[in-house]
């Protein structure tokens, strides 16, 4: 147990909500594409955020290292994949369009916008969280050190 | 250990007592801040560690008890909060975050009083 797991422990979540916020961002800039280098229109992304076991961290292998178990402790968050959200692709009447199919009808892509902000505001809320977890745990960590 | 110990160290049990909280309220710290970084983990259900008790036991088994002392976070099974199975309430952990915060500034204040006595007492000053 290091003194500076806790501020490591919010860093890794601060990571984690920053990511959901760029891929948030990515989903509200391509709710118009119709094409991407896939094939296709752009399909919504999302975040799966898991619990970090700690075992690949320089402070876990130690820990285990010195048989102080390294199991249990706790180690974060991080950010197991980005997986495209498969919900149906929208159809919109739109015979104009170089995209449009022989109905003129042209698929696009799943980004719901209101969903997408509330998701962002999320995302942001939680991001504050894990400032405020980091400051308080900083202020104790400055009184520590004046103990000295 | 063998032969008798000593009356008295320069360390007491009181302020090995005191270090020992401190230790287990910085491990809190660190698991509190984890179910903040996890507030939006699917299936995570939030840890604590319940240092007062582990200390609590050890005070009973004489100062070796509390040198050996150790803490070990606990998974709490609240059950979910959220619809993705999450337990995590933010805002019941920012306040035990915050508490946790006063509790270890208060105990560093107490072994750090400790201290300055003892640094008067070894004649190198307050």
């Amino acid at each position: 147990m290091a003194l500076f797991d806790a501020l490591n422990i919010s860093a890794s979540g601060l990571t984690a909500q920053r990511l959901r916020m760029d891929v948030t961002s990515a989903n509200l800039a391509n709710a118009q594409s119709t094409r991407t280098p896939e094939g296709g229109p752009y399909r919504r992304q999302d975040v799966v955020l898991q619990e970090s076991s700690g075992d690949g961290s320089f402070a876990g292998a130690l820990s285990g290292a010195l048989g102080g178990g390294g199991g249990g402790e706790p180690a974060g968050v991080e950010v197991a994949a980005i997986v495209p959200d498969t919900t149906p692709l929208r159809r919109v009447y739109e015979p104009g369009s170089p995209d449009a199919d022989a109905q003129g009808y042209v698929e696009m892509p799943n980004v719901n916008p209101v969903e997408e902000m509330t998701d962002l505001i999320d995302a942001s809320r939680s991001y504050q969280a894990n400032v405020t977890a980091m400051q308080t745990t900083k202020q104790v960590f400055a009184k520590t050190i004046e103990l000295l | 250990m063998t032969g008798p110990k000593p009356a008295m160290s320069i360390l007491d049990p009181t302020q090995l007592t005191l270090m020992r909280a401190i230790s287990g309220a910085t491990l809190r710290n660190a698991v509190l801040s984890n179910n903040i970084a996890n507030a939006d983990t699917p299936g995570f259900q939030p840890s604590d560690v319940d240092f007062h008790a582990t200390l609590s036991d050890a005070l009973d088994g004489g100062p070796e008890a509390i040198e050996a002392v150790s803490f070990a976070p606990e998974q709490l099974n609240v059950g979910a909060m959220q619809a993705d199975g999450n337990g995590v309430s933010s805002e019941a952990e920012a306040a035990k975050l915050a508490e946790n915060g006063l509790e270890i500034e208060a105990l560093e204040q107490v072994a750090g009083s400790r201290l300055s006595i003892l640094r008067t007492a070894l004649g190198m000053g307050g």
